[in-house]
């Protein structure tokens, strides 16, 4: 998991920066976007070799950065996170391309462990 | 696009969800801080092995509590959705799950525990998710009134035949003096509005001999499939 890329999209900082916190002490470069356009500009200035996106948020929806992330990077792995009430969106993210979605709260060792799976089937695939 | 709640109940419901849902996102940040306290705990070359153990003990409890109050939380979400429709396909194995769960703290403070019982295969009627619901807390609430301390109530949902089902409350733990003890559930408070809450449901209680207590029979012709 040494510099494993991960780009964590998230609007509520406090997960997303504490989430990052721990995977950077696991040696991964872990960045964080607030939202789907921000998401966007650091897909595009630097591709991340993942993305962890939640699929609740304000203006764009996970879904919607998830479809936009597809047209450009159709190989890039993307894992949802999803709540109690929207495991609707996580299966319909699936159906848009998402390699797969967790439900938070998270539990480390279960996302780790999905990110090396998703990194590992995408590997050698044209991001 | 959600629909917009048409009565108290869904509105409550519909609030409730989403007070449910962000209280998730409060315990994942929590659950978050403590796994990264947790880990620059174990990373720290500055502190001694008994504050770590102690710090781990405490990050441990921490934890377990979070861990309860998602728990809490998904039930809470679970029967405030109860409302998003007011007739849909119930599988009463479910429901006796959800309300031995939501009963749980009413029959403690009786010394009784709940337990559901489901059965091999879904058990399934057509009516309204949140009545059956309110009408199983109904028949707990009257048992309490007439089971002693330190018994169970199991809550097995059957089909009956003929098209009908069955969700049946019977008791463990009983022995011939518990037995003496107990009044039947006829004899709770409550027993004649309960009968009339389950008749405007299509149902009907029928008392058995202990250590079954009575059984909620939904009858051919109502609104179950």
């Amino acid at each position: 998991m040494q510099g494993w890329k991960v780009l964590l999209v998230d609007d509520e900082e406090d997960f997303a920066s504490t989430l990052a916190e721990r995977l950077r002490i696991r040696g991964m470069e872990a960045r964080m976007a607030a939202n789907g356009e921000e998401a966007l500009r650091l897909i595009s200035d630097d591709l991340p070799q993942i993305v962890i996106l939640d699929v609740m948020m304000p203006g764009m929806s996970g879904l919607e950065v998830l479809k936009r992330i597809k047209v450009d990077h159709p190989h890039l792995p993307v894992i949802l996170l999803t709540g109690i009430g929207t495991t609707k969106e996580g299966v319909e993210g699936m159906r848009l391309g998402a390699y797969d979605y967790l439900m938070k709260p998270l539990q480390i060792e279960g996302l780790i462990e999905k990110i090396g799976a998703a990194l590992q089937s995408t590997e050698g695939e044209p991001k | 696009m959600t629909r917009e709640p048409k009565t108290e109940a869904q509105f409550m419901g519909r609030i409730t969800a989403s007070v449910a849902h962000e209280m998730r996102n409060v315990l994942a940040i929590i659950k978050e801080s403590a796994g990264l306290i947790q880990d620059l705990l174990e990373i720290s070359t500055d502190t001694s092995p008994k504050t770590k153990e102690k710090f781990g003990r405490t990050l441990s409890k921490v934890q377990q509590q979070v861990e309860r109050g998602v728990h809490l939380a998904t039930r809470l979400n679970q029967f405030a959705h109860s409302s998003d429709e007011p007739v849909t396909g119930v599988d009463l194995n479910d429901t006796a799950d959800q309300v031995a769960f939501l009963a749980q703290r009413l029959a403690k403070l009786k010394g009784i525990s709940l337990l559901a019982v489901p059965a091999e295969q879904p058990v399934i009627i057509t009516s309204d998710p949140l009545k059956i619901q309110m009408l199983l807390y109904l028949c707990i609430a009257s048992l309490l009134e007439v089971v002693g301390p330190g018994l169970t109530i199991g809550i097995g949902p059957r089909t009956a035949g003929d098209s009908r089902v069955a969700i049946g409350f019977h008791l463990t733990g009983i022995d011939e003096t518990t037995k003496a003890e107990c009044s039947g559930p006829d004899g709770a408070e409550n027993w004649a509005a309960l009968k009339e809450f389950a008749a405007g449901l299509g149902a009907e209680l029928e008392v058995k001999a202990l250590p079954a207590l009575f059984e909620v029979v939904f009858a051919s012709g109502s609104r179950h499939g």
